[in-house]
């Protein structure tokens, strides 16, 4: 089944690179964006995933990041001749965790820096701003698809950011979410998750106002599936019943059978509970055809990048289908045979696959749970 | 596609707890609350927690923050009123609109994290720093397991809030949606608000805490007589202004299928609101909204919570209904119709001090019949 409802541009700012050819050549080759924090230093040692811009403030961060990702998802959709002084008349959807939650009181805006940006790019629409905690950036994806399939939008620019400052850091330190070296996804010695930043912005557009312009279609919104655990702050519900409803609305909107889906971008925190329940979770909506999947977690590269986290996530997962190879799940030592049979993790180096479809998991605190079902473009 | 249908709405404000406080509020009264009260005012003295909601001293209830409060109660009321217990299911959700979320907990959280370190802060505190903590408390305390958003947009947050859910609504995604406005401000954004009151003297409208609630369903078995028909959003420039409102509107209309012709009531709330409601039926509603968007004047500028605005279309509906409604939030409405009607079909604006705009269109069932 087609939704029509395609991605004709993307853009990315992250610890791996500052557009999204270099983000998708370092995921390849391995790379990691993981180095020592000076923004937490006066907490004690702490590795993260930081733009380059580390030393600027949080507010800083955030408009290099957001601007640059909007810039190049717009210059790449070729909405507009130049992606410095075009006025977008289109929705804007943003999604953040912790917009300006450092400095908002402040100014009393906790959007303060993205509407910045916004107006920098010459954005004059709508304006919808989301927060699903961590899996913000699908939560703005799946405004963006209702926007275009149900009040006639042709074309929406869905965004999301997150940076590092000592308010989040502390807050997950306290949690006692971090890991204290490494971040090994679906590993056995997983000790927890570590904080990247970044930005990443998607111009989706109505297939037929895509095709009527001649834009590249990078890949095909299939369906997205939004659930709650309703069960605990920070804990996923020990079944995973909320994973497993968004994975199967997703897969239900999107017409598709488990057997058309190449691989899974999982959200794979590297923290104990999530990576267990997440495995469990795939394995029970994928039945036998979990079987051989392959899954993967890039947050092993980029780390944990809170609100952008769906959004990056969602542009490897494009790529991914759109090349036939999805990139590697990086620091595996040992198998965990707690996560039981059956899946194919992608640990190390890059896995070919040739089905056109891929699911991305992308969950946050709350027990907010997301999936989306993308396919290659040209597979309509 | 699905009809989207209003089951109820339940608030918490100044004016008191609960819809019927709508009713029962003087708005003459009210507005000398809030004018004494500026720059903010809170919940009535009627806001008792543990009263509203049954709920009692457990660790769940303790770790909520304000905001939480306001809306787990909010909540509470609307689901007894509607003997509506959403157990588990998955096609039950919650879209909440907050203009300045968790400032409270916000506020909290970075003065002990700076005292203390973060080996020593309390992730009690933290988990209410989430931007969408609210709506997980709404979750957790009620079994809610459908779609769970927040949106933070300003002003106009809870009207997106009831756009959105009537998008997910439509699509088949939820049977059933608590959608609103809910906003619990800190001290220092009401410092702020009040350093800007020069330029907001004319409105007089202060910050105002609290949640008002939407029960919007898909199914037509409720009591109800009004139903979310269409939407619209959009930037409205100041130099644009009563052209860009006219858009707004027109869009709205065309996005529900309506004709321009049946709408015959239209609010556009800024800072406050002006009602129209049709005694002529020859006046172009073109017409009528450049004459509102007129004497309403380019605004607000500064942003006031999502709450006066979401609580400004629960009063409406009441009014338009033709139930007892407070009007507070309304500078000046058109006379009634001899024949007290139902309007077939209602446009409700919000405009927030960024300019963002969203445009709900409303089909009003004629009286005396609830469920056609």
């Amino acid at each position: 089944m087609s939704t029509d409802i395609v991605v004709t541009g993307l853009g990315q700012r992250s610890s791996l690179g500052q557009n999204v050819s270099q983000l998708w050549e370092s995921l390849l080759a391995a790379r990691s964006g993981f180095k020592p924090l000076d923004v937490v230093g006066r907490f004690g040692r702490g590795l993260g995933a930081p733009l380059l811009q580390q030393a600027s403030s949080p507010s800083e961060r955030i408009r290099c990041a957001l601007h640059s990702s909007v810039c190049e998802a717009i210059g790449d959709s070729g909405l507009v001749s130049t992606a410095t002084t075009p006025a977008l008349e289109c929705p804007a959807v943003i999604g953040t965790n912790f917009g300006d939650s450092e400095t908002y009181l402040e100014h009393g805006d906790y959007l303060q820096s993205a509407r910045d940006v916004l107006a920098e790019v010459g954005h004059c629409g709508e304006l919808w701003a989301v927060s699903t905690a961590c899996a913000s950036g699908v939560g703005a994806l799946g405004i963006a698809f209702d926007l275009i399939r149900c009040d006639g939008a042709d074309v929406v620019l869905a965004c999301a950011y997150d940076v590092i400052t000592t308010y989040n850091y502390g807050g997950l330190a306290s949690l006692k979410a971090l890991s204290p070296e490494v971040i090994r996804p679906f590993d056995k010695a997983r000790n927890g998750t570590l904080l990247g930043e970044g930005a990443a912005a998607l111009i989706l557009e109505r297939r037929e106002h895509a095709e009527g312009r001649g834009a590249t279609i990078y890949g095909e919104i299939l369906g997205y599936g939004i659930a709650n655990d309703g069960y605990h702050f920070t804990a996923p519900e020990p079944s995973g019943l909320g994973m497993r409803l968004a994975m199967t609305q997703a897969l239900v909107e999107s017409g598709l059978s488990a057997t058309d889906i190449g691989h899974v971008n999982a959200h794979g925190t590297g923290t104990p509970h999530n990576d267990r329940i997440e495995s469990s979770s795939i394995r029970a909506v994928f039945g036998q055809a979990a079987i051989g999947l392959a899954v993967t977690s890039i947050k092993s590269a980029i780390g944990h990048t809170m609100g952008a986290a769906g959004a990056l996530e969602l542009i490897a997962t494009i790529l991914s289908v759109r090349h036939g190879v999805v990139p590697p799940t990086l620091n595996h030592e040992e198998s965990d045979p707690e996560l039981g049979p059956g899946l194919d993790f992608v640990f190390d180096s890059p896995r070919s696959v040739h089905k056109s479809a891929a699911m991305s998991n992308s969950y946050g605190l709350w027990g907010c749970n997301s999936s989306v079902v993308v396919r290659r473009g040209d597979e309509s | 596609m699905n009809d989207v249908w209003i089951d109820g709405s339940e608030q918490i404000s100044f004016l008191g707890v609960g819809a019927s406080a709508l009713a029962l509020a003087n708005g003459d009264d009210a507005a000398a609350r809030w004018e004494c009260a500026f720059p903010w005012i809170g919940p009535s003295p009627e806001f008792e927690f543990d009263r509203i909601t049954g709920l009692g001293e457990s660790p769940a209830t303790r770790q909520m923050d304000g905001l939480a409060k306001y809306v787990v109660a909010c909540s509470s009321m609307l689901l007894k009123s509607r003997e509506a217990d959403p157990g588990h299911e998955a096609d039950v959700g919650i879209v909440l609109g907050s203009a300045f979320g968790c400032t409270h907990s916000n506020h909290a959280f970075i003065e002990e994290l700076v005292s203390n370190g973060p080996r020593r802060t309390s992730p009690t505190i933290f988990r209410n720093t989430v931007s969408n903590a609210a709506a997980g408390h709404m979750a957790t305390t009620f079994g809610i397991r459908g779609s769970n958003t927040v949106l933070n947009s300003g002003m106009v947050s809870g009207a997106q809030a009831l756009a959105y859910a009537s998008d997910l609504i439509r699509e088949g995604r939820c049977a059933t949606i608590l959608a609103g406005a809910v906003d619990c401000v800190s001290e220092p954004i009401r410092a702020r608000f009040l350093a800007q009151s020069g330029r907001i003297r004319q409105s007089r409208v202060p910050l105002i805490d609290g949640a008002c609630i939407f029960s919007l369903r898909a199914s037509q078995a409720t009591t109800s007589s009004w139903r979310v028909t269409g939407y619209s959003m959009a930037f409205i420039s100041r130099d644009d202004w009563q052209s860009g409102m006219w858009r707004v509107i027109d869009q709205a209309i065309r996005s529900s299928g309506d004709a321009v012709e049946e709408v015959d009531a239209l609010q556009i709330h800024t800072d406050f609101g002006l009602l129209w409601i049709r005694t002529d039926p020859s006046e172009r509603l073109e017409d009528v909204c450049q004459d509102l968007a007129r004497d309403v004047g380019p605004g607000p500028h500064v942003e006031n919570t999502a709450v006066p605005s979401t609580l400004g279309l629960a009063d409406s509906l009441r009014l338009l209904a033709g139930e007892a409604a407070s009007k507070i939030f309304l500078r000046r409405i058109t006379e009634r119709r001899t024949d007290s009607a139902k309007p077939r079909a209602f446009v409700f604006v919000a405009i927030g001090a960024d300019g963002n705009a969203v445009a709900l269109v409303f089909k009003g069932i004629p009286n005396g019949r609830k469920d056609a």
